[in-house]
């Protein structure tokens, strides 16, 4: 999910010519390895007695479900324990279909995708509401919900006594158990195939943005809801997609089944197998289906050691197989290059930062020619913000022309930040209105504030761990992609294209502040001050009209503050952008900014040119204490 | 005396009563489990899954050596609830402990594991059949002004009264308790001050064990045991524990008998399906009207 492009790659890291890089140049290796095991499966299924057969083809169906975790669990971080409740959906869809139409296998695979994705849907709402730990328990009643509900549907279901399956049938054509392992494995290929495709590119990003830091996503225009309940819905369609087969392999299917404790396995797939990766749930599936198989001479015992071997698996292995595979492959598989262990530290480049400053305080902004280059003004209107009893903004009033830079100043707890969060529309503004352009801003969640070219950086830092610097870069350019999750589900063309344009755009936002030597360094090894820059790219980088940067310079040198907000500055008046710096290096402000607003106790004490403000008494005082 | 005509007021509050009595009853066990799925959740930030194995196998200890080695209630006890001690300490020290408190689903899937494990190494201890503990409680009941309340049901709900009462008890006098409650408000500032965090994770585990154990005894008392036999007052007990905010105990005894009562009146009302669904139905409405439930408070990482 997060191996950087094979092209991306060779582009950047020319060398290496040696069988194991040749093969990694080629495009959708992971394909070709997982159709190799594919074959593999397929030929030794030969000599597979019905029995092993039917295991393997649980193997498989479980496979299936633990890829539908991997997407929601491991990547949009949404844990489920309601997928009992899917698996029973696809299943009597599937059983629907057979009684009542003269449709086979090809039209109960279409009723349970459909059926599997609006339960999906319907187990995720709660999300929109609450944390994870809230959602499993959500999740966990509807699961219960859903088996009663399949006990009291007798019709269908047969209630306590359960039903019994048509043989399998496609097109027409009736299939032994063999033949049913041979429709699963191409039902999972196509299956793994398409949520690998989800997971690359936009639509991944946005779950794993939307896992790791929530507040950072939505300030991407990310709508988290629409995510969490996308994400809930395609999983759905998986889990139902598996239920056809599941029913098929078993034969017989009481509503006893689908308890919470099958939710749990199929969780405890994912999880055990290594929830970040799609081959996991393979692993995950024959570790828990396929093993307590194999150790039936353990007779009651097995069931006792695979949940020791759980939790054991869950203290020392806390990614799963597949992550502790991948984890020894870095440290003693081929090196893709020398990597830089360790904190990466940054040269700030004085000269660029000289000129930005020197040419800042030098020139006359120009309004108007910086709104026709896309610049947007921002007005706020007696704004108030208020906490409980705590008025944290009271009331203030400020404009900023389009493609000006103006410098929100004051000492701590005078309302800065939460100036800036009541326009990004993380905080509730309790009075007044601020307004992007001719845009009110009230009505609009956090993620459509995006669509108005609002971007912002975050003063502590909400980077996506786990994710490479150019993935963040990737991220930033979410709502300006040029393709959705369908051309990317299927690689359409304006895939490719898009993800093209939006490398091309991330390499050249990395050099603009100086990351490009550390595109595919992850983020959580890089040093404080190389972070604070990620952030700040993963703002601009789709060329935010209004951009907001909380605190740039703070926790770094004074050398790498300028360096940094010299270079953001250089991009946003170069593109025109409008920018709001709330900063508490005084200097830096006066120096760059074309207007100082400085706010004191939640209201505005000062507003005019820097030198101005420079002078005024009370901003004295309350800045520099008299 | 004459019998009051079905539908006659005397008749209508007389089954609401009964059934008012009744709820309370079923509640006091909730109350008491939901105590010991609370008390977890307000010190360590997680739900346990395997409260109700735990408790049941604790259970078939106290049954095995009280009935079937036939050394009697009050040595059955005693092992049952040595038996709950190193089940609480065990998890805590081999399970709890090592995974840390980074990440709190990580927890919560590890216990559900300890579940498969529990559940099946009663199953294999103490065979699947099912038992009568046939326990030594009065038979019979009075009748209040037309309402019966069942005798042995009214001294287990004195029990878990008992034992609600002497764990506030405990948490408010007792070094250890005050321990617990600052470490659950907060965990950094209360190491810091010299609360000792493992012996508090310790005990919380334990106590939490020893509850589970009462509220299983008590179950079993007045139905069966047999494995699982404990899941679906589990169920009920972490529905009631979210009804009241998973972190407030006064919530989650105050939420067992809202919950009981809800239930007994659904019995006596509505159909059955809405019996059935009754605790998730309510699960969902807490969470999606008022996660915090009726006392909680929501911490910004849970929400």
């Amino acid at each position: 999910m997060s191996a950087p492009d094979t092209r991306q790659e060779a582009a950047t890291r020319p060398g290496g010519r040696s069988p194991i890089a040749l093969l990694r140049r080629l495009p959708g290796r992971d394909v070709l390895v997982a159709l190799l095991a594919i074959l593999v499966v397929l030929a030794l299924s030969g000599s597979l007695t019905g029995y092993q057969a039917y295991v393997v083809t649980v193997v498989v169906i479980f496979t299936i479900i633990g890829a539908s975790h991997t997407l929601l669990f491991g990547a949009a971080g949404q844990p489920s324990v309601g997928h009992a409740a899917l698996l029973g959906a696809g299943v009597y869809a599937g059983i629907a279909v057979s009684r009542h139409t003269t449709f086979g296998m090809e039209g109960e695979f279409v009723a349970a995708i459909v059926v599997g994705a609006l339960i999906g849907v319907v187990i995720g709402l709660p999300s929109l509401r609450i944390g994870s730990l809230y959602l499993a328990i959500a999740t966990l009643a509807l699961c219960i919900v859903a088996q009663q509900i399949f006990f009291e549907w007798t019709d269908l279901t047969g209630g306590g006594a359960g039903t019994q399956v048509s043989p399998p049938k496609l097109f027409g054509a009736v299939y032994t158990p063999l033949g049913l392992l041979y429709i699963a494995l191409v039902v999972m290929g196509i299956a793994l195939l398409f949520a690998r495709n989800l997971l690359r590119g936009r639509q991944g990003r946005a779950w794993n943005a939307v896992r790791t830091s929530p507040l950072a996503a939505s300030s991407l225009g990310i709508s988290l809801g629409w995510q969490k309940v996308g994400a809930f819905g395609v999983s759905g369609a998986m889990v139902g997609c598996a239920g056809v087969l599941y029913a098929h392999a078993v034969n017989y299917v009481s509503p006893s089944d689908f308890s919470l404790e099958l939710s749990i396995v199929t969780l405890v797939i994912a999880i055990i197998g290594g929830q970040r990766y799609l081959w996991g749930a393979a692993l995950g599936a024959i570790f828990v289906e396929g093993l307590p198989e194999m150790l039936r001479t353990a007779g009651e015992f097995r069931y006792v050691i695979y949940g020791a071997v759980f939790v054991v698996v869950m203290i020392f292995f806390p990614e799963g197989f597949a992550g502790g595979i991948a984890a020894l492959w870095r440290r003693f598989g081929p090196r893709r290059s020398a990597p830089p262990p360790g904190p990466v530290e940054l040269e700030p480049t004085a000269t660029l930062v000289e000129a930005e400053l020197a040419r800042s305080v030098a020139a006359e902004p120009a309004p108007a020619a910086a709104a026709e280059r896309g610049g947007v003004g921002l007005t706020v209107r007696d704004v108030r913000v208020e906490f409980g009893g705590v008025t944290a903004v009271d009331g203030v009033t400020l404009d900023v022309a389009p493609g000006t830079v103006v410098g929100l100043v004051g000492p701590n707890g005078a309302g800065k930040t939460t100036l800036l969060n009541a326009v990004s529309g993380f905080v509730p503004v309790t009075g007044g209105e601020i307004r992007v352009g001719e845009h009110l801003l009230a009505p609009r969640r956090p993620a459509q504030r995006r669509a108005l070219g609002v971007g912002r950086t975050f003063q502590n830092l909400s980077l996506h761990e786990g994710m490479t610097v150019l993935e963040h870069l990737l991220i930033g350019q979410h709502a300006v992609a040029g393709y959705g999750p369908v051309g990317q589900l299927f690689r359409m063309p304006a895939y490719v294209r898009g993800e093209r344009l939006l490398r091309q755009n991330a390499l050249e936002t990395a050099e603009l502040l100086g990351l490009a030597d550390l595109v595919d360094e992850r983020v959580e090894n890089l040093a404080y001050g190389v972070q604070k820059r990620v952030d700040v790219a993963r703002a601009v980088v789709a060329r935010p009209r209004l951009l907001l940067l909380d605190e740039p310079a703070a926790g770094l040198t004074p050398d790498e503050g300028d360096d940094l907000v010299g270079r953001v500055l250089v991009h946003s008046r170069h593109v025109g952008a409008t920018v709001v710096l709330v900063e508490h290096n005084i200097e830096l402000v006066m120096r760059v900014a074309d207007r100082v607003v400085a706010l004191n106790f939640g209201r505005v004490i000062a507003d005019d040119v820097p030198d101005v403000v420079r002078r005024q008494d009370d901003f004295v005082e309350a800045y520099l204490g008299g | 005396m004459r019998q009051p005509r079905v539908g006659s007021p005397g008749v209508a509050v007389s089954t609401l009563l009964q059934a008012i009595v009744n709820g309370l009853m079923t509640g006091s066990v909730y109350a008491l489990l939901a105590l010991s799925i609370a008390l977890i959740f307000k010190t360590m930030d997680t739900v346990n899954f395997a409260t109700a194995s735990m408790g049941a196998f604790c259970a078939f200890l106290f049954f095995q050596v009280g009935t079937v080695l036939g050394l009697g209630w009050g040595a059955g006890l005693a092992v049952a609830a040595a038996g709950a001690v190193v089940l609480g300490w065990a998890v805590e020290r081999g399970i709890v402990r090592p995974l840390g408190s980074g990440d709190l689903f990580r927890l919560v899937l590890a216990t559900m594991g300890l579940d498969i494990v529990l559940n099946n190494a009663t199953q294999i201890f103490f065979g699947s059949g099912v038992q009568n503990i046939n326990a030594p409680l009065p038979s019979g009941g009075l009748n209040v002004g037309g309402v019966n309340v069942d005798l042995a049901r009214l001294v287990i709900l004195g029990v878990a009264v008992a034992g609600a009462v002497v764990l506030a008890l405990v948490l408010r006098y007792t070094n250890l308790g005050v321990g617990m409650r600052a470490y659950a408000q907060d965990p950094q500032a209360a190491t810091l001050m010299g609360v000792p965090a493992r012996t508090v994770s310790r005990w919380t585990w334990i106590i939490s064990s020893l509850l589970g154990l009462i509220a299983a005894i008590m179950v079993a008392s007045v139905s069966v045991l047999s494995v699982g036999f404990l899941q679906g007052t589990f169920i009920s007990a972490f529905t009631a524990a979210v009804l009241g905010g998973l972190s407030s105990l006064p919530g989650a005894v105050a939420g067992g008998f809202v919950l009981g009562v809800l239930e007994a009146l659904s019995i006596a009302y509505a159909p059955r399906a809405v019996t059935i669904a009754l605790p998730v139905l309510i699960i969902l409405v807490v969470l999606m009207i008022r996660p915090a439930g009726l006392f909680g408070r929501l911490s910004a990482t849970r929400a």
